[in-house]
C-alpha cells in the first residue's frame, strides 16, 4: 500500500511537519498537495508499524496513519458554528475519502471526530469497504499500543460507523469473517 | 501517547504521607505552593526578595537551562527553609572528596523525614533560580544516609521545571533509577507533587507511573497476594475486584463460551530506543487498557489518553450538546483526562494500583471541570464492559480493574494468562471461563532475559528481572 511520506518517520519529526501541513489546510489548501508534496511510500519497502491511534515516540521511524486527521479537526473547527462542519473540514473529508490512504487516516480511531456527523457515514463505509482489501493486505502491522494486528482487530472507525447503524458490538469485537467487512452489512438496522 | 499534558496545581500538600490522609486534593488553578507548614512558597523570579551572598553560576534569574515551562513559578517563597538552603548554596563551598562536608546536602538530609517539606524546600530554592547549583552538587548527597530520597525529589523537582519538549530520556532514566531506591510510599508522595505541577510534560508522570507499577510488581510478587497465584487455590469465582480491593482472582470477569477465550501471553520486551523502562511499563499500561475500553466500546464517542479538555469540549458541541468552554482557563483545558465516554458521559482515570487514591483525586478533579464546563459527566461504573480483564504488557500482562467509580487500577505482572474452566456442576450447558495468572513459559523467561539493555537502564533491568512470586 502507498502511503503520504509525510506521515512515516519518528513521531517528533512527523509532528512537526503536520503542524505545517495542517496550518496549510486551515488557509485552504487541497489535502491531496499538502498530503503527497514529499512523495509516496510503499510500505512493503519500510519498516515501522502502521499507527491508528495512540501516539508512538521513539526514534523508531512509523507511520503515523491518523495525522494529520486527528490534529487538524480542533483546528478547523469553528466553535461557533459547533454543529455544522465548515467547507474545508467538508472539502478535506470527501478528498480523505477518495484515496487508500485517506480513508485510512479517517478510519484511525484517533480521527473519529470527522465521523461525528452521520451524513459522513455512509459514504466513508463504502469507501471503507472499496480500500478495505488495499489496507487489510499490509497484514500485522496496524496497532494502537505496541504491537502489529490486523486491520480489523485494531479499534477502528469502521467499528464506529458499522455499531451505529446497527451492527451489534460482539459481532464487532469478534474475528472478521473470511468475506470480510462486507459480511457485516446484514446486520445494519434501517435507520428510524 | 499522550502527547504534552498540562497539570494545573502546585500543591505539594500536608506532611502526613498520601495514604494517612484520606486521599490528596488536586486543584485546578491553585497557583501556591503550601509546604507542610502552610508556609507559602514560590513566586515570580523577579520579585523574590534579595539574596544573601553570592548567585550560583547560573544566577538566580530563570532556570539557568532555558528549558523552563513559561506557566511556571510566579509565586515569592517565603519558607525560612528555602532562605537557608540558598544561604548554604551562595556561602559554603561544594563539597570535595568522598569525606567532605556539603552545608546545603546536610541541611537537606535532616529534611529528609518529611518528603513534602523537602520538596517544598527544593521547590522554592528552584523557583529562585537554585536548581542549577543543586544539580552541580548533588553528588553530595551520597555524603548522607538520605541519599536516594534527597536525590529523588531533587530530580522530580528538575522535572517539574523542565518544559514538556525538552524533558530527555537520559533525565527520566536518572529519575527512575534512584526513584526505584525509595519506599513505596516516598514513591507515591513523590507522585503526587508530579502529579500537582502544572505545565508538566506526560512522559515525567508516565514515568513516576511506570516506577509505582514496578514496585508494585514486585511487593506482588514477594507477598503473592493479587492476581490469584495458579494452582494456590486462591483464584475463586471471577467476578470483577475481591473486597478488599485486591485484583481480581481471574484478572476480569468470566465470559461464558463454548471454547475457551484466547490466553494473554506476554510481549516482547522491546522498548523502542532509548526509552526508559519505566515510561515504557506505564504508557503501554495506558495505552493498552484503553484500547481494551475502546473495543469494548465500539459504537461509542471515546477519546483516551491523548485528547486535551479543548479537544473533547468541542467534540461535545459537535455531538450536539452545549458545553461553555469559557468555564475554564487555558491551564484546563489543557489538561488530558485518560478515558472519555463522550456518548455516555463517563470518566476514568488508569493509575497503577498503589496509585488508587491519586486516581480517584484525578478523577474527581476532572469531573469538577467537567460540571464547571456545564457537562454533566458521571464516573464510570465498576462494572462498565471494557474496565477489568488482561492485556498483553511487555514481558508480561497487566491485570487490571475498577475498585472505585471513575477508576480502573492495573497490575504489571511478570506472568501470563491462561484461561481456566469455571468449576459448575453437571451438567454445563455453557462453560464459563475465567483468566489465570501463570508463570512464563521457560522460553518466554529466555526471550526476555536475553534481551540486551545498556547504560543506565541495567540496574532497573536486573530488578526487574528478579525471580517472580507470583
Amino acid at each position: 500500500m502507498l502511503l503520504p511520506a509525510i506521515q512515516y518517520g519518528p513521531w517528533s519529526v512527523v509532528k512537526k511537519r503536520m503542524r505545517t501541513a495542517i496550518s496549510q489546510l486551515k488557509r485552504g489548501k487541497g489535502l491531496d498537495e499538502v498530503m503527497t508534496r514529499d512523495g509516496m511510500l510503499d510500505t512493503t519497502e519500510y519498516p515501522g508499524m502502521l499507527v491508528l491511534s495512540g501516539i508512538v515516540i521513539g526514534s523508531v521511524p512509523n507511520f503515523h496513519c491518523f495525522m494529520p486527521w486527528m490534529k487538524a479537526w480542533d483546528v478547523l473547527f469553528d466553535p461557533n458554528m459547533p454543529t455544522v462542519p465548515t467547507p474545508i473540514e467538508d472539502a478535506v473529508f470527501e478528498t480523505s475519502l477518495r484515496t487508500s490512504w485517506g480513508v485510512l487516516g479517517l478510519l484511525a480511531s484517533d480521527s473519529n471526530s470527522w465521523l461525528i456527523p452521520t451524513t459522513r457515514r455512509e459514504p466513508f463505509l463504502h469507501a471503507a469497504l472499496a480500500a478495505w482489501d488495499e489496507m487489510d493486505a499490509v497484514g500485522t502491522r496496524y496497532c494502537s499500543t505496541f504491537y502489529g494486528e490486523r486491520l480489523w482487530s485494531v479499534p477502528n472507525n469502521l467499528h464506529y460507523v458499522l455499531g451505529n447503524m446497527g451492527v451489534p458490538n460482539e459481532i464487532l469485537r469478534a474475528p472478521l469473517p473470511p468475506e470480510g467487512p462486507r459480511a457485516l452489512l446484514r446486520y445494519i438496522r434501517p435507520p428510524n | 501517547m499522550r502527547d504534552v499534558r498540562t497539570q494545573t496545581t502546585r500543591s505539594v500538600g500536608s506532611s502526613s504521607g498520601v495514604a494517612a490522609r484520606g486521599g490528596p486534593e488536586l486543584v485546578p488553578g491553585k497557583r501556591t505552593l503550601t509546604g507542610a507548614d502552610g508556609l507559602q512558597l514560590g513566586g515570580a523570579p523577579g520579585a523574590a526578595p534579595p539574596v544573601p551572598g553570592r548567585p550560583p553560576a547560573a544566577g538566580p534569574s530563570g532556570q539557568g537551562d532555558g528549558k523552563r515551562g513559561p506557566a511556571r513559578a510566579q509565586e515569592a517563597p517565603e519558607s525560612p527553609r528555602v532562605d537557608r538552603l540558598i544561604h548554604l548554596l551562595t556561602t559554603t563551598p561544594p563539597a570535595r572528596g568522598v569525606d567532605a562536608w556539603d552545608e546545603a546536602y546536610a541541611f537537606l538530609n535532616g529534611l529528609s523525614h518529611s518528603l513534602p517539606d523537602l520538596l517544598a524546600t527544593l521547590s522554592g530554592a528552584a523557583d529562585r533560580g537554585y536548581l542549577p547549583a543543586l544539580l552541580a552538587r548533588a553528588l553530595a548527597a551520597n555524603l548522607y544516609a538520605a541519599a536516594a530520597v534527597v536525590l529523588s525529589a531533587l530530580y522530580a523537582v528538575e522535572l517539574a521545571r523542565t518544559a514538556p519538549s525538552s524533558v530527555t530520556n537520559e533525565q527520566l532514566n536518572r529519575a527512575g533509577v534512584i526513584l526505584d531506591l525509595i519506599s513505596s510510599d516516598q514513591q507515591l508522595q513523590i507522585f503526587e507533587y508530579i502529579l500537582n505541577q502544572r505545565g508538566i510534560s506526560v512522559a515525567v508522570t508516565t514515568m513516576m507511573e511506570g516506577v509505582v507499577a514496578m514496585r508494585e510488581r514486585k511487593a506482588a510478587a514477594a507477598g503473592g497476594g493479587g492476581g490469584g497465584a495458579p494452582g494456590s487455590g486462591t483464584g475463586g469465582a471471577a467476578s470483577g475486584a475481591s473486597a478488599t480491593g485486591g485484583a481480581p482472582a481471574a484478572g476480569g470477569p468470566a465470559t461464558a463460551t463454548a471454547a475457551g477465550p484466547a490466553p494473554v501471553e506476554p510481549l516482547p520486551w522491546a522498548p523502542p530506543g532509548d526509552q526508559p523502562i519505566e515510561f515504557y511499563i506505564g504508557n503501554e499500561a495506558h495505552k493498552g487498557i484503553a484500547r481494551k475500553y475502546k473495543a469494548a466500546h465500539g459504537d461509542d464517542t471515546v477519546r483516551a489518553n491523548n485528547y486535551p479538555l479543548s479537544s473533547i469540549l468541542y467534540t461535545l458541541d459537535r455531538l450536539g450538546r452545549t458545553p461553555n468552554a469559557g468555564a475554564l482557563n487555558d491551564e484546563e483545558r489543557a489538561l488530558m483526562p485518560d478515558i472519555v465516554n463522550l456518548t455516555r458521559l463517563h470518566l476514568y482515570e488508569i493509575k497503577p494500583l498503589a496509585a488508587q487514591r491519586l486516581g480517584a483525586a484525578k478523577v474527581k478533579m476532572y469531573h469538577g471541570l467537567f460540571a464547571r464546563a456545564g457537562v454533566a459527566m458521571a464516573l464510570g461504573s465498576v462494572s462498565e464492559s471494557g474496565t477489568s480483564g488482561g492485556v498483553p504488557a511487555p514481558g508480561g500482562v497487566y491485570l487490571f480493574w475498577s475498585p472505585e467509580p471513575g477508576v480502573i487500577v492495573y497490575q504489571y505482572r511478570r506472568a501470563r494468562l491462561v484461561p481456566v474452566p469455571v468449576p459448575e456442576p453437571e451438567p454445563v450447558i455453557v462453560r464459563r471461563w475465567r483468566l489465570e495468572l501463570q508463570p512464563l513459559t521457560p522460553q518466554q523467561r529466555a526471550v526476555v532475559t536475553t534481551t540486551t539493555v545498556g547504560g543506565a537502564m541495567l540496574l532497573v533491568m536486573m530488578l526487574l528481572l528478579s525471580p517472580v512470586g507470583i
